[in-house]
This record gives structure tokens, sequence and C-alpha cells, in this order.
């Protein structure tokens, strides 16, 4: 009797729920909004969400009936397994749809017997993303997935290497995958001939250095997919030197990839290596690059000096490389490594919309930013912008930019209009670019010759060492060269922003303080020496921003009386500075879901 | 123009590009031809929606339409995070009896954006919350059995220790 009650009054409740506006909508619609509560993982280098949010959305099962219900009737709901979640309950629900299997992700108690039950919907694959060593035995459980799979669009496989020989793949889906556009490896650096072709998207890495590809196995593979849009070499990849192949000698093949939108190559041995891959290549100006890792540009190389140039990243014949050409805009980033993570180059922007960038961000020591070299290599000749930060002057790696190193570099920049040197806390760094401004004498025939005449904007960081004299005397120097017209324009200075309203929160703590002093002063000595040197704390360093304030004023009006500016001069305070040094994709996919010791699956 | 009739009676005069945002009418107007001067009637549809769903197509006049056979299952999860842009944000800040009338508005004249913009909006609501957060949140109560319920707790107990 309380059980049938207890029905009635379920039902009564149902009844009331379908009545509410939500559930006015047709289950197509609300199962289109639980789908959309699901967190999705990107088909290609699917990095984890390890939080509790890959599963949250089950707790919708647990609203009501109506809910319970639809979610457990929509295949489509139910089609990313997770062997870490409920494995059995998702192929189950799944019914026959597409599915998408992240299996080894969780070390979770997969037994056998489900693998296999998971291993027979080959059929139904759509992605599958398998860490192989969370098994006992990974060869085994290649083995498990032996059915063809006709419609893998993407595999991705990890593995260590454990019970793997020679780098070599097992046997998988009888190596019918005729769909498979997307394909992660590690440590895998062979398969059957035929197997991976038409691949639109891969990714390679942690390949042991002994198994890796010559550079013709190599582009026998790339030969197989014309149309690939993305490719990932990250401690992989052609890096293996055959026994005629010469690092100058020209390439005996090319390969043409116009589909390519980015390439990314991380840790290689050294960067000659990968000028040696590059020249191999043709690509248009639709792909943007990626380079990084120590090895190839941190890296001393014993032979010599020059070994550890930038420029040695490039082939010498970048004629093939469409997306080098028409370089605009260049960042040129020194900082320590106590703030850089992973020292890269990249070439982006290869869209219509946007200038083409070229980004170098690193410890760079100066014996590998010998301009002479960098501007044989990198076809910077058109560049309009250059932005420059280096906060690398006072550490070990101190050997400094100084004004002779940026007089040779700027003058391989004959159409620069503008100019940022991002200084904040780099003593003596702006004095050095500014001073390579400055117009240099000739012969007492030749009119002094004046580094990047077209030069219109300069935009500098202050914070207690603006040289503003510097600036005004490069300004009126540069103003004697050149007609009216082509003078410096705008000069912005940001100004490092001692938060104004912290100054007025400290005056007024100060106030208050030195009102309950006076107040208390005639009753009990109750002021602790803690709130005395509070308060001198607060007064010295209230007293240093006044300074500042006073200083950056002065500058100020300096700069600002400069009739040889004839534009505009900005002091701008509270711009967020040394910005932007980096691309708007970096860090990239393939370098974080890399990166980590058994990558990011 | 084109003469749009809503289930109340009234009538919207708009021009043809804001209202072939809609598949459904743009369907309609090719089926009766370019120079019908007939009011196109959407017994679906009443005028305070039918006024808002405007607003939103012509605001995204112009804009390149979803191909028609677009799988909305398998399409890239980039385009498929829960991410509006600002303008939608703010246009599809409405009351809930609304939210759900512009979605199912959306659904009946085929604007694939503008139910994706309702439906990624409800998501938003539900993400992060308890069940009973959602119940409340949607005027839904519990209507499980107590032996529902104990089979529900039962199930849930692999998620516990994680």
């Amino acid at each position: 009797m309380e059980k049938k009650l207890q029905i009635s009054v379920s039902l009564v409740r149902g009844v009331r729920n379908l009545l509410q506006p939500i559930n006015r909508l047709p289950p197509e619609l609300l199962t289109l909004i639980f789908r959309q509560t699901q967190s999705h993982l990107p088909d290609f280098l699917p990095i984890r969400d390890l939080s509790s949010s890959s599963w949250q959305w089950l707790s919708l099962l647990q609203v009501c009936r109506h809910w319970r219900g639809l979610i457990a009737s929509s295949p489509q709901l139910w089609s990313e397994l997770d062997s870490g979640i409920l494995p059995e309950r998702f192929l189950k629900r799944s019914s026959a749809v597409p599915l998408k299997a992240y299996l080894g992700l969780k070390l979770y108690n997969l037994s056998e017997d489900m693998l296999d039950s998971i291993a027979a919907q080959s059929m139904r694959f759509q992605e599958l993303h398998l860490d192989a060593d969370s098994w006992h035995s990974s060869a085994t459980i290649f083995h498990q997935f032996k059915c063809p799979a006709p419609i893998l669009t993407s595999l991705t496989l990890v593995t260590d290497g454990r019970d793997i020989v020679s780098g070599a793949l097992p046997q998988l889906f009888s190596g019918e995958m005729p769909s498979l556009r997307k394909l992660c490896l590690k440590h895998l650096t062979s398969w059957p001939k035929g197997y991976f072709q038409n691949l639109t998207h891969v990714c390679l890495y942690d390949q042991n250095e002994i198994t890796r590809p010559t550079m013709d196995e190599f582009l026998d593979f790339l030969s197989d997919s014309p149309f690939l849009e993305e490719l990932a070499l990250v401690r992989a990849g052609p890096t293996r030197m055959d026994g005629a192949a010469q690092f100058h000698s020209p390439p005996s093949r090319t390969v043409s990839l116009p589909h390519l939108r980015q390439l990314d190559i991380g840790e290689w041995p050294s960067a000659p290596l990968v000028a040696r891959f590059l020249s191999h290549l043709h690509l248009t100006a639709n792909t943007d690059m990626y380079f990084w890792g120590d090895g190839m540009l941190n890296a001393a190389q014993p032979d010599s000096e020059i070994a550890r140039s930038l420029a040695l990243l490039l082939p010498e014949d970048i004629s093939r490389l469409e997306n080098m050409r028409g370089i605009k805009k260049w960042y040129l980033a020194r900082q320590p490594r106590v703030i850089l993570d992973t020292p890269f180059i990249s070439v982006t922007g290869s869209a219509d919309d946007k200038d083409r960038t070229l980004y170098m961000y690193g410890t760079f020591s100066a014996s590998q930013l010998v301009p002479t070299q960098l501007l044989s290599r990198y076809p910077v000749s058109e560049v309009e912008c250059l932005t420059v930060r280096d906060s690398c002057m006072d550490t070990d790696n101190a050997n400094n930019l100084d004004v002779g190193f940026w007089r040779e570099l700027l003058q391989g920049l004959p159409k620069l209009k503008k100019l940022e040197v991002l200084a904040f806390r780099s003593i003596g760094f702006t004095r050095a670019i500014v001073g390579a401004l400055m117009p240099q004498s000739g012969t007492v025939a030749q009119q002094p010759s004046l580094p990047c005449s077209q030069l219109a904007s300069l935009t500098v960081e202050h914070d207690v060492s603006l040289p503003a004299y510097c600036i005004r005397t490069m300004a009126e120097a540069r103003a004697r060269c050149v007609p009216p017209a082509a003078r410096l324009e705008h000069l912005r200075v940001l100004v490092f922003d001692p938060n104004p309203q912290n100054v007025r929160q400290r005056r007024r703590r100060l106030r208050s303080m030195s009102i309950s002093e006076a107040g208390s002063s005639t009753g009990s000595n109750s002021d602790s020496d803690e709130t005395e040197d509070i308060g001198f704390e607060n007064e010295a360093r209230t007293r240093e921003e006044e300074e500042y304030r006073m200083h950056t004023e002065d500058d100020r009006r300096l700069l600002e009386e400069c009739v040889e500016i004839p534009g505009e001069v900005k002091f701008e305070y509270g711009v967020p500075l040394s910005v932007g040094l980096v691309p708007d994709a970096w860090p990239t996919a393939a370098y974080n879901f890399t990166r980590g010791r058994r990558g990011a699956l | 123009m084109i003469v749009l009739k809503t289930s109340d009676n009234e009538t919207f005069t708009v021009e043809r590009d804001v209202a072939e945002r809609s598949v459904l009418i743009k369907n309609m107007l090719d089926d009766i031809g370019e120079n019908s001067e007939q009011a196109i009637p959407l017994p679906n549809v009443n005028s305070s929606v039918l006024k808002k769903v405007l607003e939103y197509c012509e605001h995204h006049r112009g804009e390149p339409l979803p191909a028609a056979d677009a799988d909305t299952s398998q399409d890239d999860t980039r385009k498929r995070t829960t991410d509006i842009s600002e303008w939608d944000q703010k246009f599809i800040t409405v009351d809930q009896e609304m939210l759900f009338e512009i979605i199912l508005a959306a659904n009946y004249l085929d604007i694939k954006s503008l139910l994706d913009v309702g439906c990624k909006t409800v998501a938003n609501m539900i993400k992060g919350k308890t069940p009973e957060e959602i119940r409340k949140l949607f005027n839904i109560v519990n209507d499980f059995t107590p032996e529902e319920e104990a089979q529900i707790k039962k199930e849930n107990e692999w998620a516990e220790d994680r």
C-alpha cells in the first residue's frame, strides 16, 4: 500500500514537472541542451580535463524521472566512452552510434572482458585514444583491436615502448582504417606500409633517437598525405642522419604541403637538423611555424660559437618557404630562465588579414643573435614594426646587447616605422637602442647616415631610468637629417604606475595612524614597535613614489618641450607592461599535449 | 520586403535578407516565388517572440549561414564550446519563459545559430549545479520514489572516491 502511494505521489509530481517551461521543450531540444553541458575534447591532441567536470553531466540523471528517462534513451549522450567512467553503461546506452573511446586515461580496473567488449565495437569507433601502458602488457592491448575500423577518423596511441620492438607498431585493425585522418603516436616510429595515408593531422612525439626515420623515409610518409593541415614533431621526426646526407648540400627532393596550416617542431637535438628538414619542404603562405626546445635554441654546441646561432634554424635557401616572405612584425625578447619556460621561435599570421610576424623568445646569448647571421637568414627587410624586450641584462647570461649590436641590427630594417622598447627593470637597455638610432657621422664629404629613416613611432617602457635626455637628443639629431615630414611623429612612454589609489590609501592610513598616536600619547605608551616600523616603511615608500612621480613629470616636460617631435608625446599610466610578446596560439596544443611525461592523454 | 504574420495575428514587415536567416522562411519564399505579397503565416510564433527573433536576425544579417548538411553531432569541439558572444549574451538575457520560447521559435524557424545560443545559455545555467539546485532553478520537484532514490545512490558510488 505504501509503495503504491509512493508511486502515485511520484506520478503526480512527474505530471507537475512536465508542466514546467523547461520540460515543455521537445525531447530532441532537451537532449541538445544536455549535450551542451558535456565537456567534449578535441578530436586531435585531446588534452584531458582530469577534474570531475568530465562526468559532472551525469548528475542530470538525478534531477527528475523525465530527464533520467530522456538521457538514458539518448545514445548520442553516451557516445564518448572513457575506461575510467562507467564504460559498461556507456557501451550499452550508446547503442549503435559512432563511438569516441578514451582508454587507459585513468588507471581504472577495466576487466579483460570489458576491454574485449569495447574492442569488438571497432566498427563503431570514430575516435580511439589509447594509453597502452595503462595495461599490464601494452603489446597485448594492440592485438585486441584486430577487426577493421571503417569509420575511425582519429587515432591516438600512447606508449613508452615497454613492450614494443624497435618502435614498430603492432597489427592494428587489420590495417583497415580507410577514414583515418588524424594521427598521434608516441614512441612508435614504423608501421606496416600503407597503414597511414591521406592524413590531415599528424603528431609524432618521444621517438627513440635510434629508431627515428631517415629523411627519405619520412618524406615518403609525408608524400602519402598531400592534404596535411597540421604536423607536429616533438622529440621525433627525421633527425637521424642517413649515410650520404649532408647538411649543406642542396636537397635532393622536396615535398609540397600546400594545405599545411601549422608546423610544430619541438626539442630536436640541434637547429641545423631543423634547417635540413625545412630545406625539403615547400610551404605556402598559409603555414604558421613553431620551433621550441633548449637543444635547438639554447644549448651550446661543442664545435664553435657559430653553431649556436639562431640563424641555423633556417636553411640557406628559403625560397620554398613562402610563409617566411613579407614578415612585417618582429618580436625579439630575451627573458631569464626564471620567467621563461621554453625558448621558441615562431612565424605566424599567415592569414590574409594579419601581418606576418616573427617571434623570438628565449634566454638567448649575444653569440646566438649575431646581427649579420640573423639578417642573412631571416627575411626581415620588410619589417615595419619591431618590439624588443630584454630582461637578461643583469643575469648570468649578461652578454649585453649593446649599441653596436642594435646599430647593426637596425641597419637591416630599412622600412621600420614603429619601434617598441619594453625595458621594464632593464637598466640601460632603452639607452642602448636609442643610442643606435642616432645618426652615424660619415666622412667629411658624406651626409650622416640615418638608421631606420622611416621611423615614426617610438614606444618605451619607463620605470626608474627613463633616458629622457637621451631620447630628446636622438630626436633632435635625427630631425637634422630628415625633412620635417619624416621626423619621429609619436612618442609613447608607458609608465610603471605605483597605483595612485594605493598611495592615497597609504596616505590616509598614515594620517589615521598619526591621529591615533596623537590621541593615545597622553594615555598609556601602547604603540608597538611593529606599528612604528610599518609606519616608517610606508612613509619611505610613499616618499620614493613621490620622488618617482616628480622625476616622471620632469621627463615628461623635457620630452614635450622637444620641438623635433612634432606629433604626440604621450605618457600612459596603468598600461600593462611587457605584454604581447608571444603569439596568441602559444603554447600550441602540440606543445601542451607532449610536454608531460606520458603526454597529456 | 517580406510580411510575416504571427500566431496572434500581428504582422511584421522585414527585409528579405533578415527574414531569410530562417531556413523555414527562405524555403517558403523560394516556394511562393519572388513577387508574392502574401503574408507568411507563422502559427507557432507569437509577436513578442518574433520581435526578439527578428532583433537577432537583424543583428546577424549578412553573416554566413551554416551549411545545410552541417552535422551538429560531429562538429569541431572548438566550435562547440559554451562560449557565447557578448552581444548574443546580452540579447539572450531574458526570463526563462522567453528563453524557452526563443529556443522553440529558433527550432521551428530553423535558425541554427539562434538555437545554438539558446541551448548553450540553458546549458550554462545548468553547468556546475547540483541536482537540487537545478530543480530549484527550473521549478522541478524530486519525483523519484524512495526505491529509485536508493538505486540512484548506489549507481553513484563509483564517483564518490574521485
